[in-house]
């Protein structure tokens, strides 16, 4: 006899449909699976026998053939094990053809029948929902996270025998609810009041939020860069529901979607360390999984200790930050991840951290500048803000004001947003950082007077032709945080004095 | 072959120390006879030659290679001086140990221009970079040649200083010394000399290589040692002998307690120059050796006048007080918090009162009109 379920595998991010088939006939017992299948797949032979033992299915004595089709698509992961026993079990006459074939099917199986969580569970539902399926049955510990998607029925069941039932009885089990998404920021413990004094530092952070710019922060060990930067996702707006799906559904094929919380709904915050390998930042491995860049999307890439990453793992950054998506060319197919993310970098101004402070410094300038090349720069290029971080002393510390919260600097940063959201309608794109070209002189328009001035700061600051683009972009982010349609004078020179670094510190002449 | 060439050869000798080849010739009793003097009997010059020595000897005492050498030399556009020619800087012979030759890549500075030696440390503070700077423009400006090792730090930007402090009318500054009569023409002083532990034909360190070029065309960078020569650490030392031998005064910027600086002055004690140190701050690492220098004797150096006044220069009205530019109050406001420190924005708006928005306007106007300018990694400083 023959059974056949549905399911999916997962390729990239997103899931592609499965179908689970199974075939039980005369001859010597055997149990053979086929169908381009990865190690942790052909294991589910054993897992699956057990399982259906240890439930007290009876697999007669006979030969039997598994096939996950298309046979062409190579399927690896944890999720077939469900949908390959319940192929059994039609297949040896236990449920009817029929009770399934609306339905698909995830899960790994525990020898003793339990169904244990998957990984990538929302692009499992998502595909489900997508070939039309009325229900999508997953283990318990995924339920959180499958209810968020709407037109379809979520079953989140506990073991095997359970699913039997289910199955020969679906009228007695009721869908799990739809989970309305909360929009709403969660509760966490970070929050920019915490950030005293670096009055400047909080500014250049608020305003690269608003534009999205990629920002570097560049000074000694100690001042609070990355304080600063761990704060950044607490004034980010909170993530529309497409954005929260999206995100989760990274984090879920990477395995690191929390069960309870269900999805992600603050904005990701990734910092990965300096020794990552170049897979382990834009995505990689012989079964792509996502990179930091990509679990990074819709949020913040933290890049502490820029100056210590490889070189080369570094520029593999360049194109995906441009593209906002990672391509991986693999030999059994290509996969895009998503990146748009919020580039913030930061890192020591020399090796030992205090240059300029000649009492601790003892770097030679050739060691700085040595230390500071190490960023390539196309690179820098795609970072719109560098700031400079003075060394806070403890008394002033102790004397700061406090500065503002978070969520007052995040409703400035959400007006901005829907300023540029306003603005940028219909043209492909959400933020000033991404203006290019052309939209750069029509959107950053500049009247005579700060034309003057912008010419002026170029003589005599001897600033780089790319610096000039820059400057405008992050002019035009600071007149939106000021709620004005022109860029004036005062717009334009803090820009300015967010790209004065460069010149000095990369390409400078001393 | 002339004598000049036969000191050319002596000046290929890297491998001898000078010393040794000052016995040589005093034993034989002149360059001629040395050079005559059979190769093969240097064991008694009384010289203590050692075997590596004697076979660099023997390896160049050859009138071919030394005019090859010679000839490459010249069509490189590098003179070589020897001690006895008349053009040989008559402040090297005055002390102890004068070099055999000079080898000298662009132009022998003036003879009667008073010279000043800027020295310090390789890895100053930002202060100590401004005032290097300073000195070197304003000394510069007032018709002083500026003496320095064209090393990272305190001698780089010194030198830099010079090179945009020239220009001015510098013959009208000096009192009682015979500047050369150009006529109508504008008569462009060598204001900058670069003295190099190495060959001249090499820039040593290599992050100064604009330097070396800007001093190539029209300045001066020499040596004692051959082309080709790169420096060793010991070659520092012999070489900052000279840098306070062609300096009629030495300055200290910016010195630890022990380094090259303090071998520079002590060669510039026994060679009778005056030493200027700027005083610094107690406790600033970077400073100890120059407080060190004035508790024991070293002049205190808080203007470039102090130094202009012990070489007997006038100071000219337009060296002092540049007009100053117009500034708005707030722009006053802004400017008046400099001092010698360099302020970080956050320094700023706590001192000034403005609000972060409307700071940068203001800083950018007053580094527009040249009266601030950023520092590196440190905020702002005031340009001097």
């Amino acid at each position: 006899m023959f059974g056949k379920v549905d399911t999916s595998a997962i390729a990239g991010i997103d899931g592609r449909p499965v179908i689970a088939e199974a075939d039980f006939g005369n001859g010597l017992p055997s149990f053979d699976m086929v169908g381009d299948l990865g190690n942790e797949v052909k294991e589910a032979r054993e897992r699956v026998r057990s399982a259906l033992k240890n439930s007290g299915i009876i697999v007669p004595s006979g030969r039997l053939t598994v096939n996950l089709s298309p046979a062409h698509l190579r399927k690896s992961g944890n999720s077939f094990d469900l949908p390959i026993a319940v192929a059994i079990l039609v297949s040896i006459g236990v449920v009817p053809q029929e009770s399934v074939l609306d339905d698909s099917f995830i899960g790994e199986l525990a020898l003793d029948g339990r169904l244990r969580p998957v990984n990538g569970t929302l692009s499992h539902v998502l595909c489900a929902r997508d070939q039309g399926k009325k229900a999508c049955i997953v283990p318990k510990e995924n339920v959180k996270e499958a209810s968020v998607i709407r037109n379809i029925k979520i079953y989140g069941l506990s073991d095997l025998s359970e699913v039997l039932t289910f199955l020969l009885n679906p009228e007695s089990f009721t869908p799990e609810d739809y989970r309305e998404i909360d929009r709403n920021l969660p509760d966490n413990n970070l929050d920019f009041i915490d950030v005293k004094g670096q009055e400047a530092l909080k500014r250049a952070a608020m305003i690269a939020s608003s534009g999205m710019h990629g920002m570097l922060m560049v000074g000694p060990p100690g001042s609070g860069k990355t304080l600063t930067a761990k704060r950044i996702p607490t004034i980010l707006p909170p993530m529309t529901e497409e954005e929260q799906i999206e995100c989760s559904k990274i984090h879920s094929v990477a395995g690191l979607l929390d069960a309870e919380e269900g999805l992600i709904r603050m904005r990701p915050f990734r910092s990965p360390h300096h020794t990552v390998s170049g897979s382990g930042l834009i995505g990689g491995g012989a079964f792509p999984k996502p990179g930091e860049l990509s679990l990074s999307h819709n949020g913040v890439l933290f890049l502490d200790e820029l100056g210590e990453f490889h070189k080369q793992t570094l520029d593999l950054l360049r194109i995906p930050l441009e593209d906002q998506k990672v391509t991986v060319s693999r030999v059994n197919g290509s996969y895009t991840f998503p990146t748009r993310v919020m580039l913030v970098c930061a890192m020591n101004p020399c090796k030992c951290g205090y240059f300029p402070d000649r009492n601790k410094c003892h770097c030679s300038e050739a060691e700085v500048r040595k230390y500071l090349s190490h960023i390539s720069k196309p690179l820098l290029d795609r970072i719109d803000m560098l700031v400079e971080v003075p060394r806070v002393s403890a008394e002033a510390l102790s004397g700061a004001k406090e500065g503002d919260p978070s969520e007052t600097l995040r409703e400035r940063v959400i007006r901005a947003w829907k300023i540029q959201k306003e603005r940028y309608m219909n043209k492909g794109i959400l933020f000033n950082s991404q203006l290019q070209g052309g939209e750069i002189a029509k959107f950053c328009f500049l009247y005579p007077e700060e034309r003057d001035l912008l010419k002026e700061v170029f003589e005599k600051m001897d600033l780089s032709a790319r610096a000039h683009d820059r400057i405008l972009k992050v002019a035009r982010t600071i007149a939106d945080l000021d709620g004005k349609e022109d860029i004036s004078v005062t717009h334009l020179s803090e820009a300015v004095s967010y790209r004065s670094l460069d010149r000095k510190l990369w390409g400078g002449a001393l | 072959m002339n004598r000049e060439k036969k000191w050319f050869f002596l000046s290929q000798l890297i491998r001898t120390g000078r010393e040794k080849i000052e016995t040589m010739l005093a034993y034989t009793g002149g360059i001629n006879e040395l050079w005559e003097y059979p190769a093969d009997s240097l064991y008694d010059t009384g010289a203590e030659l050692t075997l590596d020595q004697i076979s660099e000897y023997q390896e160049l005492h050859d009138e071919e290679k030394i005019n090859l050498l010679f000839e490459k030399m010249e069509g490189a556009g590098i003179r070589y001086y020897s001690r006895e020619h008349e053009q040989f800087p008559k402040r090297l012979l005055e002390i102890a140990d004068p070099p055999l030759g000079i080898f000298v890549k662009g132009r022998l500075p003036e003879e009667n221009r008073p010279a000043v030696a800027i020295i310090g440390s390789r890895k100053c503070s930002v202060y100590g970079k401004e005032m290097s700077f300073f000195f070197g423009r304003e000394l510069a400006k007032a018709g002083v040649t500026i003496v320095s090792g064209m090393a990272l730090g305190v001698d780089g930007y010194a030198m830099r200083g010079s090179l945009a402090g020239q220009g001015g009318n510098i013959s009208a500054n000096l009192r009682g010394r015979n500047e050369p009569e150009t006529g109508n023409q504008k008569w462009n002083a060598v204001t900058t000399v670069g003295v190099l532990g190495g060959g001249v034909d090499l820039c040593y360190p290599r992050e100064n290589i604009g330097l070396y070029d800007e001093l190539s065309k029209g300045h001066c960078i020499l040596s004692e040692r051959p082309l080709g020569y790169y420096p060793h650490p010991y070659d520092f030392p012999i070489r900052n002998r000279l840098i306070s031998a062609l300096s009629d005064v030495v300055a200290v910027i910016e010195a630890a307690e022990y380094s090259g600086t303090s071998i520079t002055v002590e060669r510039a004690i026994e060679q009778n120059k005056e030493v200027f140190a700027l005083p610094g701050r107690v406790g600033d690492r970077m400073s100890d050796g120059c407080n060190f220098l004035l508790k024991n004797g070293a002049q205190v150096l808080t203007a470039p006048e102090d130094i202009l006044q012990v070489l007997g220069v006038k100071v000219g009205k337009d060296t002092k007080n540049a007009p100053k530019a117009s500034l708005n109050p707030e722009e006053k406001t802004v400017f008046e918090l400099f001092q010698n420190e360099p302020l970080s924005m956050d320094d700023i708006l706590e001192k000034s009162g403005f609000p972060l928005s409307v700071l940068p306007e203001i800083l950018v106007r007053l580094e527009i009109k040249g009266l601030i300018r950023k520092a590196d990694m440190a905020g702002y400083v005031k340009v001097r």
